[in-house]
């Protein structure tokens, strides 16, 4: 799939095995985006050209030269990553480490918003009146960077925590996880809740 | 000399011969300039860019146009005399990115078995074999030939699979021809064109146009299957970072299958033709 980070355009995919990667979302051959490629068993298939990458990132099959013995240094730019809490981390700055949430969070769902992430932050704590049965109150922030905030909703003990993701085309991406086993019912209140977070912030 | 001085002394495709009748009008783009099209009562075309007329000249069944006063002499297509021949406009498709990426797709046969799978390429029939590439210095043009490649279905007309040789001319910087193995008669080439007018230098209107030996398939036929051929490359040329094309070597890793591609990019570089390139 697709990923974005500030300035970004990564593509993130999981082998048949399950080993994660995530690269620079380009092709090295003519730079077709890589997330329109396809997984086959342990390789990334580039949608082009087929060409063939391997977990780490190292072209193994030219199918215009199935001969062809390949040079180690046909990649694309490779990038740490690492699965915690149920969220899928990528450090694409030498520096970041990933934050770490409170045990037992569940993730629920990732939604895009049309705003940038200032504001969308702004409004979440601007957002006092519950919204429908299930608002929020007293949001607060876990970490700066990256984005998250918690927030306890009204009619239950939990909480939701989103982390936040902003991208240069001013749209922002919350991944929402819930700070314990919820049941069906509680999931869909919830992110019925995202989604009118989401249209409220992106109303002008 | 500029890339848009350089683009501007070039003849553009704008519209099909019979688009616009007497009085219509249209609004369309050049290399970054507004341009009215208008139908005029003897069958003509005027162009104008701000207000001010432009040269405009008839090929290959559309409109061509130029903002230069001076303009080289358009393309030569001896195949577009033979009356033999069923001359088909494919009319347009819009696609956003550079009009020099449009071009190299089209001069590009390792992506058949993927992009346009079972119709012009299939798995396992992905090898490029060894061809030519030339600057033919008489013509100034790129000229790649004796390509041969296993299509399921080469064109409209071709039933079932077979080897498909092909040769590309690239005559100017924004057209590509391509002469390939008739189905219907083996003696003879079909010919498949692609005009592409710049919009800018990451959008482009691609014009495509052919010349065949098919006397079967319906007009409505052959261009819906050159359009199915078109769209599916747009789902990749919309999606190839960074849009414009890179022209010197180094972003991106070429293979001898992509030995056209090599030559065209250096043809561009040599001659100045960055409009819609990517100079490092
Ligand atoms: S662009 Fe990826 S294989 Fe050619
Ligand atoms: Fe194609």
């Amino acid at each position: 799939m697709r990923a974005k980070t500030g300035h970004e355009d990564l593509v993130v995919w999981r082998s048949a095995s399950g080993v994660l990667s995530a690269w620079e979302n380009r092709c090295p051959h003519r730079g077709m985006r890589l997330s329109h490629g396809f997984v086959r068993g342990e390789s990334l298939a580039c949608a082009y050209h087929g060409w063939h990458f391997e977990c780490s990132g190292r072209c193994h099959y030219i199918p215009a030269h199935p001969e062809l013995e390949l040079p180690r240094t046909i990649k694309p730019t490779t990038f740490d990553v690492v699965e915690r809490d149920g969220l899928v981390w990528v450090n694409t700055t030498e520096k970041a480490i990933p934050f770490s949430l409170p045990a037992g969070a569940t993730p629920l769902r990732s939604i895009t918003c049309n705003t940038t992430l200032d504001a969308l932050t702004n409004h979440i704590f601007g957002t006092t009146k519950p919204c429908s049965n299930s608002g929020c109150h007293s949001t607060t922030v876990e970490s700066q960077q990256p984005c998250v905030l918690s927030t306890l909703l009204t009619d239950s003990s939990h909480r939701v925590y989103l982390a936040m993701q902003a991208s240069e085309d001013h749209t922002t991406v919350v991944h929402a996880l819930l700070s314990m086993e919820a049941n069906e019912t509680q999931r869909i209140t919830v992110s019925r809740w995202l989604e009118s977070l989401r249209r409220e912030a992106e109303s002008p | 000399m500029n890339s848009m001085k350089h683009a501007r002394q070039y003849w553009y495709p704008v519209a099909m011969i019979d688009e616009l009748q007497a009085g219509q009008q249209r609004d369309t783009q050049l290399l970054d300039t507004r341009l009215t099209l208008t139908g005029d009562d003897q069958c003509g075309l005027i162009a104008t860019a701000n207000e001010k007329a432009l040269l405009v000249t008839q090929a290959c069944d559309h409109w061509w146009v130029t903002l230069c006063d001076t303009p080289l002499p358009i393309f030569d297509l001896p195949e577009a005399q033979e009356h033999e021949r069923r001359f088909v406009p494919c009319g347009v498709v819009h696609v956003e990115c550079s009009p020099l990426r449009a071009v190299e797709n089209f001069l590009d046969i390792a992506h058949f078995p993927f992009v346009h799978t079972d119709v012009l390429g299939a798995e396992p029939h992905t090898e490029v074999y060894r061809y030519d590439v030339k600057v033919d210095e008489s013509c100034d043009e790129v000229i790649a030939s004796n390509i041969r490649f296993f299509q399921p279905q080469a064109a409209k007309s071709a039933e079932g699979g077979i080897h498909t040789e092909y040769t590309y001319r690239v005559p100017a910087p924004m057209v590509a021809v391509l002469y390939k193995t008739c189905p219907q008669k083996p003696d003879a080439w079909d010919v498949i064109a692609l005009f592409v007018q710049p919009l800018s230098e990451d959008s482009c209107d691609v014009w495509p146009w052919m010349a065949l030996f098919d006397n079967e398939s319906t007009l409505s036929e052959l261009i819906e299957f050159q359009q199915m051929i078109f769209v599916q490359d747009r789902s990749i040329l919309e999606n190839q970072i960074p849009r414009r094309l890179p022209i010197d070597p180094g972003i991106e890793i070429p293979t001898k299958a992509d030995s056209t591609s090599v030559a065209y990019r250096r043809w561009l570089k040599q001659r100045g033709a960055y409009y819609g390139a990517l100079a490092s």
